[in-house]
């Protein structure tokens, strides 16, 4: 039976030159079945990372048009004149610091327990991965009551335990730990937790039931064969995290507006500012930029490291 | 934004609204070209702009050029609403307008009890405190739009941290930052008095359930007594736009927009705020249905512009005024570090182009 399947798999591998009218044919049904994509791509996500690049260098409002000024935005965030930005890394980092090992340990530790075979693990799984599902704003604003320092059920309880209560989003201190909080809540049972799972039961029985006749226990089946065999899914959700974590936005956003006293000011906050509450259109595209390379370098790094410990298996 | 792309995409209509701050609505017709100056249909037909409070039209005039019409005009935060059972109940004597900072602290202090404190404040950047900055004498920026705390304004800057510090930790009559930022929510529940502009005289009360006729109103306190009452203004204008393709419509519409009926009407159905003129104020159906006005319209004739940032950056100044005064009560500022500190930050910021 011809299927378009197998049709699309001759044409690809058709040197355009020998192809035949119907397999011309078909390439432009190709073309034509995505183009919708490619539109969308286009005009939403294409254009406006170019028009982006050209905006970094040039004084925009959106109220007149374009000024082209050079370096002049680059110049500004990285020589010291914009004293906000590379605390707002900083911050941002700090966050990264943070949130990253403690939801990927979070969502490797429940992938864990969701993939042993009890009765009812497919409620268990849908009842961890519910959090994911909230939106980023709705959790932000929950967890806004939640950790009021004088109402919330968080302090309470807490104070219910006779220890003393944090004061949450309205102190310096305390409200990264809450902004981690909100991350934490919302990431250890989302999307990593998922590939975890199924990276776990990538696992060949083989291998573990080899260890089991040699003897060995569960922390040296998981050191020696579980951890090496998920490194490359590892691998996978720690950039991924990365780069979640250096655009943490709307927890902050919502939850704090970048305060107190900038506690939670992060570099993505600082963008948005710039852009939508001082319509600085062009120093904010810069500042995107500046955020691009450095995600950009970190995931190089992370990749250049990821040699001496990920593990692929037939590799 | 959805202004900002009809700008952008060139259909924005005949007349546009706007709600300025530090009087970035100059913007729109001297660096963006998008308001056209209104002297022209005003001297063409011998328009009367007495009609208006004088700061309301200074407010959107510069250079000579009218650049927007009034609609909604009002002091930044120019009454204290305070809950008049609540405020019975915990002893308190009737407040009255001519409270120094000091007699207001003490007045507050009576009414401190439990889970109560006598006032609050709406907020600490600029907008939400200029009635006190005003009145100890603080300038955020000059007449010309360019220096920031010009002359004695970092002394007096000092003055009015420490006035907002003492309410908190030397006084405790109003809260920390550690119960969080002033909740409307708190009115006539946790605070029996708190700063307001006209639309919380209107909204708070429904929003803290209580009636609107056990809210009294009594102005903001002053330096020394019989100092000259001070405000900036707030407010929201209209103006015929660049792209208009009836502009001669379009500025009659303004005209009825802007006149004494419409806003008349306007109050009594139910519109938050009052249009810049006396006669709205002076109407008998206003004063009756509003009484609380009353306070407004007697120190309308002296409201201030806002202060004017020549590079249109007043929203960064507003963020800024906020982050130091934030630190400042946190105590990881002193107060002596802070007021320079926010001067050379504000400084920082007018020194930079217009965005």
């Amino acid at each position: 039976m011809s299927t378009m399947a197998g049709e699309g798999a001759r044409i690809a591998k058709a040197p355009l030159d020998s192809m035949t009218a119907r397999q011309k044919r078909m390439e432009r049904y190709g073309y034509l079945f995505i183009s919708p994509w490619l539109l969308g791509f286009f005009a939403f996500t294409f254009i406006p990372i170019a028009a982006s690049i050209f905006l970094s260098f040039s004084r925009y409002s959106v109220l007149r048009p374009p000024e082209f000024i050079g370096l002049t935005n680059y110049r500004y965030a990285l020589l010291g004149g914009d004293r906000l930005m590379w605390p707002s890394i900083g911050r941002s980092f700090r966050y990264a610091v943070f949130m990253v090992p403690l939801a990927l340990t979070g969502s490797l530790l429940v992938a864990i327990l969701l993939n042993q075979k009890v009765k009812g693990i497919a409620y268990w799984r849908t009842f961890y991965f519910l959090p994911t599902l909230t939106p980023g704003v709705a959790s932000a604003i929950l967890w806004g009551w939640l950790l009021n320092p004088e109402l919330g059920l968080v302090n309470y309880l807490i104070g219910g335990l006779g220890l003393p209560t944090p004061r949450w989003f309205a102190s310096p201190q305390w409200a990264l730990p809450g902004i981690i909080l909100i991350g934490m809540w919302g990431s250890v049972g989302g999307g990593s937790m998922i590939i975890f799972l199924a990276g776990l039961q990538d696992i060949p029985v083989e291998l573990v039931e080899a260890a089991d006749i040699d003897g060995a226990g569960r922390l040296r089946k998981f050191w020696n064969i579980t951890l090496p065999i998920l490194s490359p899914v590892i691998f996978f959700n720690l950039i991924i995290g990365i780069i979640g974590a250096l655009r943490v936005f709307e927890t902050a956003f919502v939850a704090t507006r970048g305060g107190p006293a900038r506690a939670t000011w992060f570099i993505s906050l600082h963008i948005y500012a710039t852009a939508f509450e001082y319509f600085d259109f062009g120093y904010a595209a810069a500042l995107a930029w500046v955020l691009v390379v450095i995600i950009v370098s970190m995931t190089v790094l992370q990749f250049r490291l990821a040699k001496s410990w990920v593990f692929y298996q037939g590799a | 934004m959805d202004l900002l792309s009809l700008v952008a995409s060139n259909t924005l209509g005949d007349i546009v609204w706007f709600p300025p701050r530090m009087r970035n609505h100059i913007s729109w017709g001297v660096l963006y070209n998008i308001v056209v100056d209104h002297m022209p249909f005003v001297e063409a037909e011998n328009y009367d702009l007495g009609q208006f409070f004088p700061g309301v039209v200074a407010s959107s005039t510069f250079q000579g050029r009218l650049y927007w019409m009034p609609f909604r005009n009002e002091g930044t935060q120019p009454v204290i609403g305070y809950h008049i059972p609540l405020a019975e109940e915990l002893g308190m004597p009737e407040p009255h307008d001519d409270f120094t900072f000091d007699e207001l602290i003490e007045w507050a202090k009576i009414g401190t009890q439990g889970d109560v404190w006598g006032y609050a404040m709406r907020g600490r950047g600029f907008n939400a405190w200029a009635a006190e900055l005003k009145q100890f004498g603080v300038e955020v920026i000059d007449d010309e739009g360019v220096t920031a705390f010009p002359g004695n304004s970092v002394e007096n800057m000092k003055k009015a941290m420490r006035y907002s510090w003492d309410l908190s930790y030397t006084h405790e009559v109003a809260p920390k930052p550690e119960h969080g930022s002033t909740s409307e929510l708190w009115f006539a529940q946790r605070v029996v008095a708190i700063s307001m502009n006209v639309g919380n005289m209107t909204a708070w009360p429904i929003q803290a359930n209580v009636d609107q006729s056990d809210v009294g109103f009594f102005y903001p306190p002053v330096e020394n007594k019989g100092d000259r009452r001070r405000s900036n203004l707030n407010e929201h204008v209209h103006g015929v736009t660049r792209s208009s393709k009836h502009p001669e419509d379009a500025w009659t519409w303004l005209k009825w927009h802007s006149s004494k009926e419409f806003n008349v009407g306007g109050i009594l159905s139910g519109m938050v705020g009052a249009v810049g003129r006396p006669d709205v104020f002076a109407d008998p159906r206003v004063q009756e249905a509003m009484p609380h006005y009353a306070k407004l319209a007697a120190i309308m004739p002296d409201i201030e512009p806002d202060w004017f940032a020549l590079n249109y950056r007043g929203a960064e100044l507003e963020t800024e005024s906020n982050v130091v005064m934030e630190q400042v009560m946190l105590g990881d500022l002193t107060i002596d570090q802070a007021a320079p500190l926010l001067a050379e930050e504000c400084q920082l910021i007018l020194d930079r182009p217009p965005a």
